[in-house]
């Protein structure tokens, strides 16, 4: 036993002490990074050594440097994670759907009834051509209203679709990036600092990995992560990661989601996906969206043939004397597919009002249009069932459009309400233990401060020690 | 359980963005005046709201085809009174004439005098109303009634008459045809016209005759005055039918759809005293620091 012992535990104590400090200043500088899992060093004796048959201590070590850290609410709140970010794509775009078929702003049951409207007006008035240029208006409002709906819901489609492809592509971004962390975790020692902050990163990576889509993952003996999506395809193994890629769907003209093993062939995966908000854009693109449009479409398709039935029979304005027979004009433009997209008043109609037919026969020795009956069949289509295979008239159909957007949209809001909530509680748990909280390390702080201060008290005792010896010379 | 700081703020500013959203939404729906602003606050309500709103406009359009009814009703009312007074004329002339005191010139005059009302009638079935014959049935663009030298009058309208809607699934006659005015069970025209005949010859016992047909031609109008009267009755009474109807819409719709503004209100109170309290805490959360006793 000597006293330069003491200089050295002194000296010991003081690295150890300076490096708590080091790791507190660390804890309260990440205080607002997210993913960061507090760390704490752990203290241990020296060994002893036997100094005449009796153990002295030789005074303390950093043994490591530990992260607090639960690895199955990590993995909770990874999973957790993937289901709030599907809902948030569907509350998202629900209420953007809903603000599009939203009454208030389109008008359209009023655009159609003001339609119908002007064709009993026609009735009360068949000769006129005043009534025939509100016809001409009213008709030409409507097919506006629900080309725009169209292109409202057709525009939130292809975003999505463009949504989809940065999806993808920051998939990849993510999965090299979980694979480089992999790297360095297995290089760097597993007990340092550093390892702990890789981790910590890579923990973060994997909660934004599983938000976007659904994944399983794992750990290997050096720490390393393994991670497949759930039906099995690789995504990361230790430092080597897959990419997905989008490939064009030549049915539907829009993207699928594809899987890229390593020579390069590239596998479709687009149904494989269950989760995150990779799913949600799929379903919301090709699932609600498309059901809205082709409700639309059928709305359009109902009025525009069976105005045309009614009205090419009958005798317009501009009908020939000479013949008996009916003038055949369409009302509407005569389509055969895209509906709403393609609405609109027929040119012959557009040209000329004369055009419009308010009567179904003609006097026989004049030739001339005579009675209103084209004009009260079609007014009177809108009370009749023309839709859903003849069960709905058009007021039931458009409100049960709006009932429906309306559920939907409710149910989205409350859904992720609900995600909201539990990823909330999670984020509390993970918090509660590997959060860091500034007054517990403010604390720490002092107690390392005056450690580190009586360890270097030790320097001049032992100082003193050595002085008294040498003037005693 | 550990609080730490981190948790500290993200409740609170989760707290406060809800308290905030919810401020926002009320502030919508005053500012509206609605309790329902999109579907999803209320997608049963805001579909049934569509569908009265639609049928409120469908009233609209009822009503206003009934008042054209109406105005019609009140042209011929007129017009038909103006029929039995021009017949109430020429049967005091036949009375008049068919005296033995009359002789040939007198009723020389007078058949002038039943020319003059021939000619009264047919304009009288001529009105036209807008771009339509009112008496010309379905054929209302076509002059109805035209008068030869001879004072033969020729119907050129048509017995039907148009109808238009004035409820769902109901229709009701647009016109009175002038077939069933002048030409029906007795010819008006050619009754006057066998007057008028009768008077050029100086024929006593046949401006006798003609008297019948004139007073069947009188109790015919007559039946038609009281169709008109009874026509407006009814179609008056469907406009009151459909005024209420859409004033019950409209207490239904504003009952769905408006806001309590008093509860609003209220609720706005509530909400930004919440708010102000979450900031007060905030306050007093952020001075509860180790932080503030070091130095």
């Amino acid at each position: 036993m000597s006293i330069s012992s003491i200089l050295n535990i002194a000296k010991n104590a003081l690295s150890a002490n300076q490096m708590a400090l080091q790791v507190t200043s660390h804890n309260i500088s990440n205080v607002n990074t997210k993913g960061y899992a507090r760390q704490t060093p752990v203290f241990e004796e020296e060994s002893a050594s036997s100094v005449g048959g009796i153990l002295i201590g030789n005074g303390v070590k950093v043994d490591s440097v530990i992260r607090f850290y639960d690895k199955y609410i990590e993995k909770q709140l990874a999973s957790k994670n993937n289901e709030y970010q599907e809902q948030s794509i569907y509350s998202q775009y629900f209420e953007r759907i809903e603000s599009i078929l939203n009454e208030d702003s389109t008008k359209l049951t009023s655009s159609i009834t003001e339609f119908f409207n002007s064709w009993q007006e026609l009735s009360t008035d068949p000769e006129s051509t005043a009534v025939r240029e509100g016809i001409l208006a009213s008709a030409t409002n409507m097919s506006r209203t629900i080309n725009n709906i169209y292109n409202g819901l057709k525009s939130i489609q292809i975003e999505l679709n463009n949504k989809l492809k940065l999806e993808v592509e920051d998939i990849n971004t993510i999965t090299s990036a979980i694979a480089d962390l992999n790297n360095m975790i297995y290089e760097g020692s597993a007990t340092t600092s550093e390892a702990n902050d890789y981790i910590n990163r890579r923990t973060e990576y994997i909660k934004e990995l599983s938000g976007k889509l659904d994944i399983t993952y794992f750990e290997d003996e050096y720490g390393r992560v393994t991670i497949l999506t759930s039906k099995g395809k690789p995504l990361v193994d230790g430092n080597q990661s897959w990419e997905l890629s989008v490939m064009d769907n030549v049915e539907t003209g829009f993207f699928n989601v594809g899987w890229k093993d390593s020579s390069g062939n590239i596998t479709d995966i687009t149904s494989n996906i269950t989760g995150g908000s990779v799913r949600g854009l799929i379903e919301m693109r090709d699932g609600q969206i498309n059901d809205f449009i082709s409700d639309i479409d059928e709305l359009a398709r109902a009025i525009i043939e069976e105005v045309n039935t009614i009205h090419k029979q009958g005798y317009t304005l501009n009908h020939n004397p000479s013949s008996t027979d009916p003038d055949n004009i369409a009302f509407f433009k005569e389509i055969t597919g895209n509906y709403s997209k393609d609405m609109a008043v027929s040119d012959e109609v557009k040209a000329d009002i004369k055009n419009i037919a308010a009567a179904s026969k003609i006097d026989s020795t004049s030739g001339t249009p005579i009675g209103n009956e084209i004009a009260l069949g079609i007014a009177s289509l809108i009370d009749q069932d023309i839709l859903e295979g003849g069960t709905a008239n058009i007021v039931d159909y458009t409100s049960s459009i709006t009932n429906r957007v309306g559920q939907l949209t409710r149910n989205a809001k409350n859904f992720l309400e609900y995600s909201e909530d539990t990823m909330q509680i999670m984020e509390k748990q993970r918090e509660t233990v590997s959060g860091v909280s500034l007054d517990e390390e403010m604390a720490n702080l002092i107690k390392f401060q005056y450690a580190f201060q009586a360890a270097s008290r030790l320097f001049t005792v032992a100082d003193e020690l050595f002085q008294s010896i040498l003037e005693a010379v | 359980m550990r609080v730490t700081d981190s948790l500290k703020y993200a409740v609170l500013n989760k707290n406060l963005a809800r308290i905030k959203q919810n401020i926002d939404a009320t502030q919508n729906k005053i500012a509206s005046g609605k309790r329902i602003v999109t579907p999803s606050d209320d997608p049963v309500a805001s579909a049934s709201g569509i569908g009265l709103e639609s049928e409120k406009n469908m009233n609209s359009q009822y009503i206003r085809n009934l008042e054209k009814l109406k105005t019609l009703g009140g042209f011929y009312d007129t017009s038909i009174t103006g029929i039995h007074d021009l017949l109430t004329k020429a049967k005091e002339i036949a009375i008049t004439q068919a005296s033995s005191t009359m002789d040939a010139t007198t009723r020389k005059a007078s058949a002038e005098q039943v020319k003059g009302i021939i000619e009264q009638l047919v304009t009288i079935g001529n009105t036209k109303i807008g771009n339509s014959y009112i008496f010309g049935g379905e054929k209302s663009s076509v002059v109805p009634f035209t008068l030869d030298s001879d004072y033969n009058v020729t119907f050129n309208g048509s017995e039907d008459v148009s109808s238009v809607y004035i409820d769902k699934n109901t229709k009701e006659d647009a016109s009175i045809s002038g077939h069933r005015v002048f030409i029906s069970d007795t010819n008006i025209f050619e009754a006057l016209k066998k007057l008028k005949d009768s008077l050029e010859a100086n024929d006593q016992a046949k401006i006798q005759a003609s008297l019948d047909d004139l007073e069947s031609s009188l109790n015919k109008t007559q039946a038609n005055i009281a169709h008109v009267g009874t026509y407006v009755a009814k179609v008056e009474s469907y406009i009151e039918y459909k005024d209420v109807r859409n004033l019950d819409i409209e207490e239904s719709l504003s009952k769905m759809m408006d806001i309590d503004i008093a509860r609003a209100v209220t609720d706005f109170n509530a909400l930004s005293n919440a708010y102000e309290a979450m900031l007060y805490s905030m306050a007093k959360v952020q001075n509860l620091s180790v932080l503030n006793y070091m130095r």
